[in-house]
């Protein structure tokens, strides 16, 4: 039988912030979007990444001499500086880093692996809860995906998929059908504000959308809301109608906005692109709340 | 208008808070503390002098004070409490505890001569024995169903059918309560308080009949028997105990629900009130199954009584849950939320697995009912046993000096290392055992309890003081710490010199005695790299099983001398931070004199699994050789249980922690964000509470150590 293997940024145990109920939730990574207020940057390349925490470093100089290809040096300023081109991802000063400031993310991981580390924990999880398949974009490995929601489908564990909708649909008709409930985050209603901020207009993801509530599986939707960014009136109203028509959802959730991921670009070597915007009080929450409601149909509830 | 106290609910609570502060007591009403010294000296002296029964003279001495000592009452209070006791020295601070603590010594140097200090056998680092009297609880149920006659009744009943000191010291001292009652009653009626005067007089004469009496005889109670010289570790089974008295006022109209929630509201604030956070709270256990019955207990009571502790959001008093199948989903969830907020003073414990436990250690189903956890989470028969929980202090993590220092030793396999290391336990816990039943021959003669004792149906119907063992069951608990720091030790050990090969275990006895001198980066994998206790992992986790096993079926078969059994506890409380300061490195890549793992947890932020991987190991060991408590302590970030599912999430780890055979769990939500803030800016941050041990503190009070220990759990859940 296959047992097909991606990348995997992390696996968290017990969270209740990524789909109903107590779950565990698996990030993947590889993703089609390039949101500048991604919360989980680490997650956007499929591939292995080097991460260095500068914070734990002690600049005890162990992975100098570990690294073959000489990453890690001691920069001008007399902190510890890494020549990241050069990184062929071997490990070995990981290894060497006895202060675990430096990591590896994303080791690939099989279905099989992923199931029994989840499968543990299934007597903590409440009636509704199970596992979240989240990033990342989950609906780029939809082999992987679809065996994994296969096998938790079998031993009667909720499956929730977190996407970001930006995948062709056939991609989606290989997962759907062991999918008991879809996160789906809807980040913007003006197509070049979108392409702007994700680096795609939203044509394909709200194309996805309604194909996905065709095929009957229940929709979460899931709304960052980043002021200056996609909470004008037009982005508001505008998901309103779309929802309107949307006929398996259950619920909207608003995410409201915060810088806290600053530190995760640091650690991966990216230049921060989050938006220097507060994050959005709960008075401007309950407005948004407000607008939506009244496009929906009653009883979808509006979260935040 | 309320029935209760003069005043709005919060013009009293703002009183309460300061109602000790300046504690008026008339020079009149009594004698000043240091004549009350005298004579208390004076009636010892003279019972010493004339050969009388030291247990006579133990309830003359009480007789003494109550008649001596000076009390109050102010304009405000719905209770009459006020003792003139915080003055005296040492806690609780009369001339009778230091009569005590001088017989203890004597007699302890009798038992053991020079091997003793402060009348306790030590061996620095590894163990403490001593007498332990302190941590039993009474009958609650004869205290408030007899009342103060109906124990003076049933004491003088024996005085004639079974004559003896004993029962003669029970009868003095009851009839010293009451006596008690009557004089308190003429000083409350002398400072206009006639309501308290009416009340106290009923009680001297009557078994209370509402709820205000119950609880003002339980407060008097527990005054009276920490005067006595025994922690009251305690106040029983609140909703069960205190129900009939609240459904019967609220049929008769004398009471409404919103006037019996302050009423408690003034019942649970003088705890903290007096205690100042200093005596480790005090606590009050509620829910479980009822007497011969499959249903739980939790009632209206319940409810009220926590809702009130919500409100409140104090330290002090600290609150047990008994949980079943049966246990009601609000109460839980409720306590779930009280948690969430940061009222985490409480433990929860499983009721299933202490029943299978106390079954294993010989107890009585039908005794089961009157489970209560006293001190912290030590688990006891109410009023049927005499539970003395730290009796022995044992430090697994003490045994790594000792298993290096015998330069014979060389190992050829980690089996033999372990092999090595279950020896030492075994004949140190042995040790420890024998050293005990030395010094407990002599309880008799250091602590008789006549008022403890008159509330035992045991003790009265065999005619036997407490500490003569006339209790159904006498145990003596031996407390168990550093598990998580042993069995990383160990798994370091098996890794580092017989795996990896990357010192000798002879190097490795040197490198350790040095305090890892020269050697960090040996110490940074030992700390970093090796499999840690807390995360699920088979190989260390395996390690901690064999040592718990092996401590648990040595305990649990060695009788006492006082007729009933040793009995295993695996906890630290605060002493992973004193065992730790004792203990020298230890192979884990701890530090000589940095903290040991606390209660059954893992060594300070190695639970690098979250709170699944920590439940993943420590429900692995079998909770039911605990019949001295076994706790786990849950560090979760206040994100991780924000929104509409945060106390979904607590109540599953309960559940599921539970289900998994564990018996007791408590909580600290905690962001190490707000700790920080909290130690720059103390007075900013003064209600902020920390779950320590076995009892709530606010963090600001904590030494820089404890409470980096605190942040550093913190962050790594954050």
């Amino acid at each position: 039988m296959s047992d097909p293997a991606i990348p995997i940024a992390a696996l968290r145990r017990l969270t209740i912030h990524d789909g109903p109920g107590v779950r565990d939730t698996v990030f993947v990574k590889g993703c089609p979007l390039h949101c500048v207020w991604c919360h989980n940057p680490e997650c956007i390349s499929p591939h292995p990444q080097l991460l260095f925490h500068a914070k734990l470093c002690a600049s005890c100089g162990a992975c100098f001499p570990a690294c073959p290809n000489a990453v890690h040096r001691t920069g001008p300023s007399g902190r510890h500086e890494l020549k990241r081109e050069n990184c062929l991802q071997c490990g070995k000063c990981v290894t060497a880093c006895l202060h675990n400031a430096l990591e590896f993310c994303g080791a690939e991981m099989s279905v099989g692996t992923v199931f029994g580390r989840v499968v543990r924990d299934r007597d903590f999880f409440s009636p509704e809860g199970g596992v979240t398949l989240s990033g990342g974009e989950p609906a780029l490995y939809p082999d992987f995906t679809a065996e994994l929601f296969r096998r938790f489908k079998k031993n009667s564990i909720h499956t929730a998929l977190d996407t970001c909708g930006a995948v062709d649909f056939g991609h989606y008709r290989k997962i759907l059908p062991f999918t008991d409930l879809v996160l789906f985050d809807l980040k913007g209603m003006d197509p070049e504000r979108h392409r702007l901020h994700t680096g795609m207009d939203n044509g394909l993801i709200h194309d996805n959308l309604r194909k996905i509530s065709g095929h009957g599986t229940p929709v979460e939707i899931r709304m960052p809301i980043v002021p200056g960014c996609n909470d004008f009136p037009e982005d508001i109203e505008g998901a309103g109608r779309l929802l309107s028509g949307i006929e398996t959802l259950i619920r909207v959730r608003l995410l409201p906005y915060h810088s806290l991921a600053g530190e995760k670009y640091a650690a991966a070597g990216m230049a921060n692109t989050m938006p220097d915007v507060g994050t959005p009080d709960p008075e401007r929450l309950r407005g948004i709340a407000g607008i939506l409601a009244t496009f929906l149909p009653r009883g979808i509830p509006v979260f935040f | 208008m309320n029935r209760i106290y003069p005043g709005t609910r919060t013009e009293f609570l703002e009183r309460m808070e300061h109602c000790y502060d300046p504690a008026v007591f008339a020079a009149a009403d009594g004698l000043a503390p240091e004549e009350l010294r005298s004579e208390i000296r004076a009636v010892y002296e003279e019972g010493e002098r004339a050969n009388i029964p030291f247990a006579v003279t133990r309830a003359r001495m009480l007789e003494c004070f109550l008649q001596h000592v000076r009390i109050a009452v102010n304009d405000f209070d719905p209770f009459a409490s006020l003792v003139e006791r915080q003055t005296l020295s040492p806690s609780p601070r009369s001339e009778i505890l230091t009569i005590q603590n001088e017989r203890k010594a004597i007699y302890a140097k009798a038992a053991l001569g020079d091997e003793i200090r402060n009348a306790e056998a030590v061996r620095k680092g590894v163990y403490r024995c001593r007498l332990d009297l302190s941590h039993t609880s009474p009958d609650w149920d004869n205290v408030l169903k007899l009342g103060v006659p109906g124990l003076l009744e049933r004491a003088e009943r024996c005085c004639r059918e079974k004559p003896s000191p004993f029962a003669e010291s029970v009868r003095i001292a009851y009839a010293a309560f009451r006596d008690f009652l009557l004089r308190y009653a003429s000083i409350a009626e002398k400072a206009g308080r006639t309501d308290l005067a009416q009340m106290l007089a009923f009680l001297s004469d009557h078994a209370p009949e509402t709820l205000h009496q119950a609880l003002e005889l339980g407060l008097l109670y527990r005054e009276l028997q920490e005067i006595e010289g025994e922690w009251v570790r305690s106040m029983g089974i609140f909703d069960r105990m205190y129900r009939p008295f609240y459904e019967a006022d609220l049929t008769a109209g004398r009471l409404t629900e919103a006037e019996a929630e302050d009423l408690l509201a003034a019942y649970f604030s003088r705890f903290l009130v007096q205690s100042q956070g200093r005596d480790n709270g005090t606590p009050f256990c509620f829910g479980g199954l009822l007497p011969e019955s499959e249903e739980d207990g939790c009632n209206g009571l319940t409810r009220l009584a926590w809702k009130v502790f919500r409100d409140l959001g104090r330290i002090d008093p600290k609150f047990s849950l008994r949980i079943n199948s049966k246990t009601p989903d609000d109460v839980l969830y409720f306590a779930a939320e009280c948690i969430k907020e940061g009222k985490t003073s409480m433990v929860l414990a499983n009721e299933s697995v202490a029943r299978k436990m106390f079954l294993r250690h010989g107890k009585d189903p039908a005794d089961l009912a009157n489970f209560i956890p006293v001190g912290c989470y030590e688990p006891t028969i109410m009023g049927k046993e005499l539970s003395c929980t730290m009796t022995v202090l044992f430090n697994f993590a003490g045994l790594f000096r000792e298993l290096f220092a015998d330069s014979v030793f060389s190992p050829a396999a980690f089996d033999d290392v372990l092999g090595k290391y279950l020896e030492l336990q075994k004949n140190e816990l042995a040790h420890c055992m024998e050293l005990t039943n030395r010094l407990e021959k002599d309880w008799n003669r250091v602590q008789p309890s006549p008022l403890l004792s008159g509330t035992m149906d045991d003790c009265m119907a065999r005619g036997l003081d407490v500490s003569q063992y006339g209790t159904k069951y006498a145990s003596s608990g031996i407390m168990c710490a550093g598990i998580g720091t042993a069995a990383d030790s160990l798994a370091a050990i098996r890794r580092l010199v017989f795996e990896e090969k990357r010192v000798s275990f002879s190097a490795l006895g040197v490198i350790l005695r040095s305090g890892w001198k020269d050697h960090e980066e040996l110490r940074l994998l030992a700390a970093k790299r090796m499999p840690k206790w807390g995360n699920g992992e088979e190989m260390v986790d395996s390690l901690a099983e064999t040592i718990v096993h092996a401590a648990g079926e040595q305990i649990l078969h060695t009788p006492n001398a006082k007729g009933g059994s040793y009995q295993m506890g695996l906890w630290s409380i605060d002493w992973c931070y004193i065992f730790g300061r004792e203990t020298e490195a230890t192979p884990d890549g701890r530090h000589c004199g940095d903290p040991l793992s606390r209660n059954t947890g893992s060594t300070t932020a190695c639970d690098n699994e979250g709170v699944a991987g920590l439940i993943d190991s420590v429900s692995k060991l079998d909770h039911t050789y605990f019949a001295d408590g076994g706790v786990l302590d849950v560090m979760l970030s206040p994100h991780s249980v924000s929104g509409e599912a945060g106390s979904e999430l607590i109540v599953r780890l309960i559940r599921t922690f539970f289900a998994r055979g564990g018996m007791f769990i408590q909580f600290n939500v905690l962001s190490p964000e707000l700790l920080r803030a909290a130690q720059k800016e103390p007075e900013k941050y003064r209600n902020v509470q920390i779950r320590l041990c076995g009892w709530n503190v606010r963090f600001i009070d904590l030494s820089p150590e404890v409470q980096e220990t605190f942040i550093a759990e913190a962050e790594n859940r954050s």
